[in-house]
């Protein structure tokens, strides 16, 4: 493009996008003539328009880090050029260490009387500063006796040329105790020994009559000094010089300052008397404690806003947060119900995985304990003693409270020696109650870092890993990327209710950063680098890169078979994870061995009565159930759930789940009679163990509805996944993965109906949630993008159903692979309209391909091969290529009569083989094929996909036409007016 | 002698002309307006952070534009420099963190995980939005400009439309096909 083209294109789109959006199209196709490539270029820039999501970084942002640059190469830049830098009275500024909610802290040199290094806190305006430093001036004297190991001296307070307040203090080289406590992966026993120094560096202070007042994770730095994790209390004197209350417009203008503070403020504090004395840092230390054993302080920092800060005032003072482990299983519920969806999202039924024996096995961390659902561990940890203390802490009543720092610190000791402690139960069951009454929704919270901050700890952790030597090194940031970080950015996470899925995908960018620099680095430590690759392996299957996740999977597989043998549980799990992802890829034919080779392992090494092993039987049963292989398939369910019964009981989530799948194999062979039974009844088991409105609960009743959907009984499919939906949209959200699946289904639903305009309407509204939510390219944007095509396609509007098709296509094939399950169905859809629009070249070539694929990856008998096997039949039959036709049907027939299924595609086959004959005149032989065929579609003809419904007009017309050719004119008159029957 | 002003339009003109030594220059300049203003560059905190470095570049101007005598011709002037100087700066620290570089010494040590933090989101975007920005320059090097006022030195319409001697329609125009044709031009960039 030119600058005069540019000025062209400009000139239109200024015009298009002032008017309506209706007459758009229109309009521009009028200003720019017959100039196809002007339309183009004026299409794809008003589409760029359109698009919600930009890859433009925002203006915001990168002014704000300018700015940030600017100021970093300012103070650098000087100090390097050998000039004195910028001076702060009597200290020069070297780096900026850190900002908080008050202001930026700098390390700084003090030249004068003696020389030193120290941190400089330079407070933000809107303070004055002449009070300030009086106020400081008063308790200097008070200050300056405080000589404890675990408290970082206050040495000076002033006021820069610009009037703003600052103070110095000991340069503490640490960082804040909760992100130390997460790092290094401390056990519950290591953060109460932790805490409880610091419980005794606030005596200290206390008993030289300083009161804290801001005590918060990041006034409480932990450095390592001589390899012991030293807490130091700093900041110490600041809240009180700063003065009793931030004013309205300083609030305002800091908020996010005052926020950061508020969630551990004590009830005293909140309260406008403002009546401090030591037993309000009692309760923030509480807090602290809270956040250490949990993940987060009570109240969160995000429901509060500045519209709200009245009422989170109120909060805190009024309302009980829940214990310590009530808390975690709340969060850990929720995650656990978000994990479970990755499954469901790859494929209705693919096998849930709760492994809590590997997760248990693999570590001490809270942080995994509460990240990673063991939460069983933890919650018992926590419950009793730990929560006790914490809610007396916690105590609303500073009179209940406990009344020193140093009673919080040694109940604390008292627990960790198995002492009984002097914190008690009775009042927290009791507020329990009361709370859990009143909270239900808010309780729903997990931690969770941002997916931002995971890729920035990634690159850190390969630095730290860069520099390691010992192996064991390599094993600890494994765990730690493993544990902290991938797991949190994985799909299952992302697509927690808690933390909206990231579309950006910069875990994305982190991995492949990751996956980039391993090779070649472990060539003397296979065993690093295969459970590296493992962890990236997984993660990547996790947020849908198949292809990449494949490569590392079967390279971590290789590494661990040649170093560990076959039997070791590493081993294993490798296989395990591989068949998953073979089996999610829908490439069934290299599942299956690895998966047989798996039971056969664990048989022999666990025996079959190992919950392991079961679960290996139980994906082994699933795979067979997808190729067809229903005898086999059902021996090893009964096997898996009476097995299970008996091992873990009738209501664990195991036993549900291979009851459930039992139930969708006799779903898929057409055996309802079988199934619905089966389904109600793990319905039943769920609603009573885990709650009407449970996430798993509901997809269970996405089941029932799917039975009743398969047998075209839409009158109880329709209302019952819409209440399923109803109930998801209220209890997760519209933008949470099982909502969006269930939006997805019900609009197909209505699809089959025949309801396109509603099903359109669904299909539309998923979309640009999921556009938004998930991005474009996404696997599950992609299916809605193609159901929404296929609307299109029963609508007759072949032109929109194509271009739907292509795009989708088109990104699946990249980031998918074209061998991928998704793939090739949405080239069958596309062949399928090709064949509709009589492009039979494009429409051949394409069903040859995706045949080939299937044949080589699923199998001959599988139901996705023989139906595409149908469509070719048909679409030679349409160019009259019987014999090519016959031959095709043939095969499909005869494989549909092998496995006995009673669906719908099998008297499809019987009718299209009666067709191919007809047309070789063989009318005899065609008869009974023709109107067996139609009659078995007639009878099923509810669970036809509507967009496939038109195919039993086809078998009606090749009838009409067998007569004709036949000539039995009376039969073909007969079988034309039924046509025209309503 | 020359005045200032001919040298910080110099400056400016060599540092668009690829001279890394005029950024260094400038840099100073723009940093001791900024920074004489009160001392405003430590007011920075995360929530209010951006507000807080808009309201930076103006006051920084606002100061100059009050009597003070600095190099600048105009307010128009400042925020050109100001803007491209905030955009080479950045795309040098896109640049210098994509290849795996970082400076020696000290700045080594400088607060690594702050910088990874920020850069690692839009490292790539910084660049792809540079060398887009360049090609937007040949076709329309005012639109060119109105973007690097934007991201660059963070104007909303109304300082826009005053900087640039427009209306503010104008500017609301120029910047929606601006950023539609930047974001036809990022995402080939990146499907590549």
């Amino acid at each position: 493009m030119n600058a005069e083209r540019w000025q062209q294109v400009k000139a239109i789109f200024d015009h298009a996008v002032e008017c309506d959006p209706a007459s758009r199209g229109e309009l521009v196709r009028e200003l720019c003539g017959d100039d196809e490539s002007l339309l183009e270029q004026v299409e794809s820039l008003l589409a760029s328009d359109q698009t919600a999501h930009s890859p433009l970084p925002s203006p915001a942002d990168l002014h704000s880090e300018a700015i940030r640059l600017l100021e970093a190469h300012a103070c650098g830049g000087n100090a390097s050029d050998g000039e004195t830098g910028i001076f702060i009275g009597p200290y020069r500024l070297v780096r900026q260490i850190g900002e908080g909610g008050m202001g930026v802290v700098y390390h700084a040199q003090q030249v004068q009387p003696i020389q030193r290094d120290v941190a400089l806190k330079i407070i933000k305006p809107g303070m004055d500063s002449q009070q300030v430093i009086a106020r400081f001036e008063s308790e200097r004297q008070a200050l300056a006796i405080m000589d404890h190991p675990n408290i970082a001296r206050v040495f000076d307070a002033g006021s820069t040329s610009a009037g703003r307040p600052y103070f110095v203090m000991e340069l503490v080289d640490g960082v804040p105790i909760s992100r130390y406590c997460d790092s290094k992966q401390l056990t519950v026993k290591e953060r109460v020994e932790l805490f409880i120094q610091v419980g005794e560096a606030i005596q200290h202070a206390h008993q030289k009559g300083i009161i804290h007042r801001d005590i918060k994770p990041s006034n409480l730095l932990v450095a390592e000094q001589e390899g012991r994790a030293t807490p130091k209390v700093i900041d110490f004197g600041l809240a009180k010089a700063l003065g009793p209350q931030l004013s309205d417009a300083t609030l305002m203008a800091n908020f996010g300052a005052v926020m950061g503070t508020l969630c551990y403020m004590s009830p005293e504090q909140a309260d406008s008397v403002h009546d401090i004395d030591t037993r309000s840092d009692v309760y923030s230390l509480g807090v602290v404690l809270y956040e250490l054993l949990t993940g987060k302080p009570p109240m969160e920092n995000e429901s509060l806003t500045p519209g709200n800060y009245v009422e989170a005032l109120r909060r805190i003072r009024e309302e009980d947060p829940p214990s310590p482990s009530l808390r975690v299983r709340q969060s850990s519920t929720a995650q656990e119900s978000a994990r479970q969806e990755s499954a469901r999202a790859a494929g209705r039924s693919v096998k849930r995985k709760r492994n809590l024996g590997e997760v248990a096995a693999a570590g001490e961390s809270v942080v995994r304990e509460f990240l990673q659902s063991d939460r069983a561990r933890l919650v018992k940890e926590l419950r009793g003693e730990l929560d006790w203390i914490t809610m007396k802490a916690l105590e609303k009543d500073r009179e209940r409270r406990y009344q020193t720092a140093i009673g919080l610190a040694r109940d604390l000791k008292r627990y960790l020696e198995g002492d009984p402690v002097e914190a008690g139960p009775v009042s927290v069951a009791y507020r329990l109650r009361k709370f859990v009454g009143k909270h239900r929704p808010w309780l729903a919270a997990a931690a969770a870092f941002t997916v931002l901050l995971v890729a920035g700890a990634v690159i850190s952790s390969w630095m730290a890993l860069r520099a390691s030597r010992a192996e064991q090194e390599a094993h600890a940031v494994n765990a730690f990327l493993q544990n902290d970080l991938l797991a949190q950015a994985s799909a299952n996470n992302q697509a927690h209710p808690d933390t909206k899925p990231d579309p950006h995908l910069e875990v994305r960018t982190a991995l492949d950063r990751a996956a980039a620099r391993i090779e070649g680095k472990f060539r003397a430590q296979p065993l690093v680098e295969a459970s590296i690759r493992q962890t990236i392996g997984e993660t990547y299957k996790d947020i849908g890169l198949y292809a990449e996740a494949q490569r590392h999977l079967l390279r971590a597989l290789d590494l661990r078979r040649r170093a560990l043998g076959e039997q070791n549980a590493d081993t294993l799990r490798s296989m395990e994870r591989l068949a998953e992802l073979y089996s999610l890829q829908g490439k069934y034919t290299q599942a299956e061995p690895l998966n047989v080779q798996l039971v056969e392992i664990e048989r022999r090494v666990l025996g079959e009565q190992n919950p392991d092993t079961l679960e290996a039987m139980h994906n082994l049963a699933i795979l067979y159930g997808r190729q067809n292989e229903f005898t086999e398939a059902e021996e090893l369910f009964k096997k898996v759930v009476d097995g299970e019964r008996r091992l873990l009981g009738e209501e664990d989530s195991r036993t549900m789940a291979a009851r459930q799948d039992l139930a969708t194999l006799y779903q898929r062979q057409g055996d309802y009679a079988k199934a619905e039974p089966l389904y109600s009844k793990a319905l039943e088991v769920s609603q009573r163990v885990l709650g009407e409105e449970h996430p798993d609960t509901l997809v269970t009743m996405s089941g029932v509805a799917v039975v009743y959907q398969m047998q075209g009984k839409y009158a109880q499919a329709e209302p019952l996944e819409s209440k399923v939906l109803e109930t998801q949209r209220r209890v997760l959200g519209e933008e949470h993965l099982f909502t969006l699946n269930t939006m997805n289904h019900l609009a197909s639903l209505f699809l089959e109906e025949g309801k396109q305009d509603q099903a359109e309407v669904l299909y539309r509204r998923t979309l640009s949630i999921q556009r938004r939510v998930l991005g474009e390219e996404h696997p599950e944007t992609l299916l809605t993008m193609v159901g929404l095509g296929n609307v299109y396609r029963v609508e007759g509007d072949y032109a929109r159903a194509e271009s739907l098709y292509t795009k989708a296509l088109e990104i699946q094939s990249r980031t998918l692979g074209e061998e991928y399950r998704d793939t090739r169905r949405t080239m069958s859809n596309l062949a399928e309209l090709y064949r509709l629009q009589g492009k039979y070249g494009a429409s051949e070539a394409l069903y040859l391909k995706v045949l080939e694929m299937q044949r080589r990856l699923v199998g001959q008998d599988q139901p996705d091969t023989l139906a595409t096997m149908n469509r070719l039949a048909a679409l030679y039959l349409d160019q009259r290529r019987y014999a090519q036709a016959e031959a095709l049907s043939r095969v499909a027939y005869a494989s549909y009569e092998k496995t006995r299924v009673g669906i719908w595609e099998r008297f499809n086959s019987q009718s299209l083989l009666g067709e191919s004959l007809a047309g070789q005149t063989k009318y005899a032989d065609a008869e009974p094929l023709l109107l067996a065929g139609y009659d078995g579609m007639k009878q099923r003809e509810a669970t036809i996909p509507a967009a496939y419904r038109p195919l039993l007009d086809d078998a009606r017309k090749s009838i009409v036409q067998l007569y004709k050719g036949w000539g039995k004119p009376y039969e073909a008159g007969e079988w034309q007016r039924q046509g025209r029957r309503p | 002698m020359s005045a200032p002003g001919d040298n910080v339009t110099l400056l400016l003109a060599q540092l668009r002309e690829g001279n890394r030594e005029a950024a260094s220059q400038l840099i100073p300049l723009i940093y001791n307006e900024m920074r004489r203003m009160a001392g405003a560059y430590m007011q920075r905190e995360r929530p209010g952070h951006t507000l807080q470095a808009t309201a930076l570049v103006h006051e920084a101007y606002m100061r100059l534009a009050g009597g003070q005598p600095g190099p600048w011709q105009n307010r128009a002037h400042f925020f050109a420099v100001a803007a491209h100087v905030m955009r080479q700066v950045l795309v040098d620290h896109a640049r210098r963190r994509h290849s795996g570089k970082r400076g020696g010494g000290n700045a080594q040590k400088v607060d690594i995980d702050a910088e990874v933090l920020i850069g690692a989101e839009n490292t790539e975007d910084v660049i792809a939005l540079d060398e887009a920005l360049d090609r937007l320059a040949k076709l329309d090097p005012r639109q060119s400009r109105l973007v690097e006022l934007r991201f660059f030195a963070g104007l909303d319409v109304e300082q826009l439309a005053e900087v640039m001697d427009v209306s503010p329609t104008t500017i609301k125009r120029e910047w929606r096909s601006a950023k539609a044709w930047l974001h036809g031009e990022l995402t080939l960039l990146k499907s590549r």
